[in-house]
């Protein structure tokens, strides 16, 4: 029981009756339950042939006498306490994060500290009636005694996060303690990116229960900053595609109405645009066609005008993967035949191969002999092909194909060129290509695998045309493009079951830097068995070659028998993988993750090497250069040596020292070389995210019932939530069991019940 | 001669510039007289045109017929083709040596037990390519033929329809520009085809081409193609050519990079 009065001086007296007997709650139930039981144990005991007043009676004296002894027992008091309203509780939050304060004494923060300055009587008042908590924060929030102590010196924010801040105040402030909030930011919230185009989600600000009157800071009008708002390109490109970069640009302050944007690589321009400017916004988009596979860290930047306050956001960074769209194949057959033609279908069958094909359909002889009447021919286009197109093509393949039949040998020189920059060449069997002499000669014999017989030799010493089942060599067996299924045991019954070959034409040999990977089962060469299947690395390129014209009978003879159908497209999907150089089957791997790199964070790098027969090499030496620009623009490089565990892997974590874009090239012997490119996020995320948002802070003010004001502290005004909480000032206890009143009449009760019953014969 | 040649291309081809023409059209279309180093490796180098062997009716109404088309696709193309064409039983392990198959007759015949249309059936998925051409013999039942056919077909490739193979198909332009279908019977203007894979690996004729074809030994032809005239002929022999040509280059007259680059690009 309780009640109050409230004195018009704020004080506040309160009564209560408590118990002071110190029962706990078991004995309160106990003392409960033995009142019920004696009162049904007194009510059983009465004769029902009694009259009903007696027995009401003796109930009612039983009943008053026992309430007494609980009384008794509970010690009950009256309790008067005597209160004091306390001041509200306000929180104030200064925010000081990077977009606050940099361009120091221009700074947010200065704005702030002068608009504080201004208020310092209206802030001297609220600390008289209020108790008020400073705080400042960022990417977390700290308390500080007082508005003087607004710092950053020892509080170093890399972001902003409004939303972090008032829950964290709401913890540190539980059970609706808060009356009123004042935030004061420029609102420019980096954990809220991207800002939501269909409003703020406010209902977390609801729940806080709390008004929040907010406080833009603009320095509206005083600002003087060129800056790239956005530099973005979907994450993954496809070669040889136009990949677009869109690039957009504000400047604030100044009074150009054009401004030069550049797009660099590694240093180098890619290109340059000229963005004009409407209400000092900009935008442009960079097509570019991406000049390398895998990942590709670019950097867009403008000038850096006089008086620029940022001269940080200037430049920004951007990373995207380059996935190969297609590879181009350029097949030249020397005749329609079957070889060719379940090789085209192979290679049309796969979507992302771009086959041109040419065949000879009729001998040069049958050419100027028969005339040309009712052909549907089309000439041979050499010159288009090979002085216009060559460079578009990732594998050219020549099948059983005389480059002097069509004015092919005199582009002999450029396709050896085209192999040394990166191209892949395959040379297929059938004597028009292996028996014309022009492939064996400089300078494509050098990069040929193969040495091939001089052109004036004999048919008998040059074709065999026994039936034979191909012996798969032990580099065969390790070279992923042998592996046509993953289980080796697997694999290498698959490679026991296909269909016989027919007819091997001869080659001297293989030369010194080629592997063979499949030869004849006991023909011989000038220097060893006699190859079927031999590939080599040349400069930057590949080639391969295959020394008959039967291999489509694994495509049709073999399955027609119950064979496999796809020996023969899997072993061209490997042989065309492996040609163009898919990461997946190099021999030199460095893969760097993440692709995008947290400050602070390292980067993962992997380093993986095989030989040339695709054995680990253990133990190797390799060197890694780690290279980035420093904020000059020069480039910078960290060389570690590299030595390779016993699976030839190397693995290690490399700490970041700069934010950008960063390159990592392993240079393993025999010149093999690879790279993978990272990017280092900015340090300060702030600076992608300076503008202020009014509109997140004015959303903030509405959903809580709070102020916003822009560049203006009028404290006075600011939403207070009425107080609830209040101070006890005193506290006296009045003791009602403690007289002889109450003992006098449990005893009269007693004696009463007593009496009544002698009279009526009652025991 | 050659150089005639030559210029009469340049004259045709317009786009094309003279020196692209010179390096390139010169040299394989109005041709050289650079012999060619080819010979076959082994037995799967050259093209065979297996005719097939089956019970009942006449496998082989026009004899000569395939030898004398071999003949013509050796003498007119590139094609390494053995002149002496073989024949087999449709079973998996006979067609397997060649995906080219020749079918004739001039009268029904028995129908073919399930491993045989199973062997022809694993044919046409493979990649193989079947004609079928029917021989209108004084003394055959070339429409009781059709029904065999049609039965075996329906067989093979159950739920296959029949399409039209008009002029303007890849067909009647992998070597010549042809603008019908002919053979001993002047016959419809188009061929009837099944196709698998995007190409036809069923090509139907009714002009009996293989009575144009047909030669004896002492080089006279067998039998006068009606209505007649030797161009006639000449025009089932580039018939017989393309789709010699077709089962050997598929779509390629259709490739789009093809032909960009082939008009200079």
């Amino acid at each position: 029981m309780s009640g109050g009065v409230t004195n018009p001086e704020v004080l506040v007296d309160e009564w209560q009756i408590a118990a002071t007997g110190g029962l706990g709650h078991v004995a309160l139930i106990l003392l409960a339950a033995a009142v019920v039981a004696g009162l049904i144990w007194t009510w059983r005991s009465l004769d029902p042939e009694r009259p009903a007043r007696l027995r009401a009676t003796i109930m009612l004296l039983r009943a008053g006498a026992l309430t007494l002894a609980v009384g008794l027992v509970l010690q009950p008091t009256l309790r008067i306490r005597r209160m004091k309203p306390l001041p509200s509780l306000l929180a104030i939050l200064v925010d000081v994060s990077d977009s606050m304060t940099r361009n120091e004494d221009a700074s947010r923060l200065t704005e702030v500290k002068q608009l504080l300055k201004t208020a310092s009587r209206d802030i001297e008042k609220l600390e008289r009636d209020h108790r008020v908590s400073w705080f400042v924060f960022g990417d977390h929030i700290r308390e500080v005694h007082n508005h003087l102590e607004i710092t950053t010196s020892d509080h170093p924010a890399h972001g902003t996060d409004i939303h972090g801040a008032l829950t964290a105040l709401s913890q540190m402030f539980p059970s609706d303690r808060l009356s009123s909030i004042v935030l004061i930011s420029d609102g420019a919230d980096t954990a809220l990116t991207p800002a939501p185009k269909s409003g703020y989600d406010m209902e977390w600000v609801s729940a806080l229960s709390t008004p929040i009157n907010t406080v833009s800071i603009t320095r509206a009008g005083r600002q003087h900053d060129l800056s790239i708002t956005l530099a973005r390109a979907d994450p993954f490109a496809f070669s040889r595609s136009d990949t677009p970069i869109d690039v957009k640009v504000r400047s604030i302050g100044f009074e150009q109405d054009e401004v030069e944007v550049t797009l660099w690589q590694e240093g180098a321009v890619m290109q340059r645009k000229a963005v004009s400017l409407i209400g000092g916004e900009g935008s442009t988009t960079f097509t570019i066609l991406p000049p390398r596979l895998g990942r590709q860290v670019l950097t867009v930047s403008t000038e850096i005008p006089q008086g620029d306050e940022i001269p940080g956001n200037n430049t920004a960074h951007l990373a995207f993967e380059v996935l190969r769209d297609k590879f181009r194949i350029l097949h030249l057959a020397g005749r329609p035949s079957w070889d060719q033609r379940f090789l085209r279908d192979t290679l049309r069958a796969w979507p992302q191969i771009d086959l041109v094909s040419f065949y000879i359909l009729r001998t040069p002889y049958q050419s100027s002999t028969l005339g040309s009447a009712g052909l549907a021919l089309i000439p041979f286009p050499t010159t288009n092909l090979f002085e216009n197109h060559l460079d578009e093509f990732d594998v050219v393949i020549f099948q059983d194909f005389d480059p002097a039949g069509v004015g092919v040998d005199r582009y002999l020189p450029q396709i050896a060129s085209f192999v040394e920059r990166g191209g892949a060449f395959v040379l297929l069997g059938g004597t028009d290509g292996f028996g014309s002499g022009l492939l064996s000669r400089e300078p494509i014999s050098d990069v040929l695998p193969l040495k091939l017989l001089p052109a004036n030799t004999p048919s008998s010493r040059m074709i065999d045309s026994g039936s034979f089942l191909p012996r798969i060599t032990e580099a065969g067996e390790r070279h992923p493009l042998m592996q046509l299924t993953k289980d080796p045991s697997a694999n290498q019954n698959l490679w026991k079951s296909v269909a016989h070959l027919d007819g091997i034409v001869r080659a001297a040999g293989a030369v010194d830097e080629a592997v063979v990977l499949a030869q004849h089962p006991h023909l011989r060469a000038d220097n060893g068995p006699a190859p079927l299947l031999a590939v080599r690395d040349v400069g930057k390129g590949r080639t391969l070659a295959i020394t008959t014209d039967s291999t489509w009978r694994w495509r049709f003879t073999g399955p027609m028998g119950g064979g496999s159908a796809e020996v023969y497209p899997n072993l061209w999907r490997r042989i065309i993988a492996w040609l163009t150089h898919d990461p997946e089957l190099d021999r030199l791997r460095v893969n760097v993750s993440p692709a995008t790199v947290d400050p602070g964070d390292p980067a993962n790098i992997e380093i993986e090497l095989l030989d040339e027969t695709y054995r680990p090499m253990s133990g190797a030496k390799l060197e890694m250069a780690i290279s980035w620009l420093d904020d000059s623009g020069v480039t910078q490089q960290d060389v570690i040596p590299v030595r390779l565990d016993e699976e030839g892997r190397f693995r290690r974590e490399w700490e970041p020292r700069l934010e950008g874009p960063h390159k990592v090239r392993v240079t393993a012997p025999n010149d093999l070389r690879a790279n993978d490119r990272f990017l280092v996020k900015p340090a300060r995320v702030e600076l992608q995210h300076l503008d202020p948002d009014l509109s997140f802070m004015e959303a903030i003010a509405t959903a809580s019932g709070g102020f916003h004001t822009v560049d203006t502290l009028d404290l006075p005004d600011i939403g207070i939530k009425d107080t609830i909480e209040q101070e006890i000032l005193s506290r006296e206890d009045f003791p009602i069991w403690d007289h002889p009143i109450p003992l006098v009449l449990l005893l009269s009760m007693l004696f009463g019940e007593w009496l009544l019953r002698r009279r009526v014969g009652l025991r | 001669m050659t150089h005639r040649c030559r210029q009469t291309e340049v004259s045709r081809l317009e786009g094309l510039t003279r020196r692209s023409f010179i390096c390139g059209a010169g040299a394989l279309f109005a041709g050289t007289m650079i012999p060619s180093n080819a010979f076959a490796l082994g037995a799967s180098s050259q093209i065979d045109l297996v005719q097939i062997v089956y019970g009942g009716g006449n496998w082989q109404p026009r004899p000569t017929a395939l030898r004398r088309l071999a003949w013509e696709v050796h003498k007119r193309t590139a094609v390494d083709i053995t002149l002496d064409p073989s024949h087999s039983k449709a079973s998996a392990n006979l067609l397997a040596s060649s995906p080219f198959a020749y079918l004739s007759g001039d009268r029904p015949f028995t129908p073919w037990e399930p491993p045989l249309q199973d062997g022809l059936s694993r044919f046409l998925r493979l990649g193989g390519t079947l004609v079928i051409d029917p021989a209108f013999t004084p003394d055959g039942d070339s429409k009781g033929f059709d029904k065999s056919v049609d039965e075996l077909i329906s067989g093979v490739i159950p739920h296959s329809s029949a399409v039209p193979i008009l002029p303007g198909h890849l067909i009647f332009r992998t070597f010549y520009d042809l603008s019908r279908a002919v053979g001993r019977k002047e016959g419809s203007v188009g061929l009837v085809g099944h196709e698998m894979g995007g190409r036809a690996a069923i090509i139907r004729t009714n002009h009996d081409m293989g009575g144009a074809w047909a030669k004896d030994n002492l080089g006279n032809w067998e039998f006068e193609v009606i209505p007649g005239g030797e161009r006639q002929r000449e025009n089932a022999f580039r018939l017989g050519v393309n789709i010699v040509m077709y089962a050997l280059c598929t779509d390629y007259k259709d490739e789009e990079p093809h032909r960009r680059f082939g008009q200079g690009a």
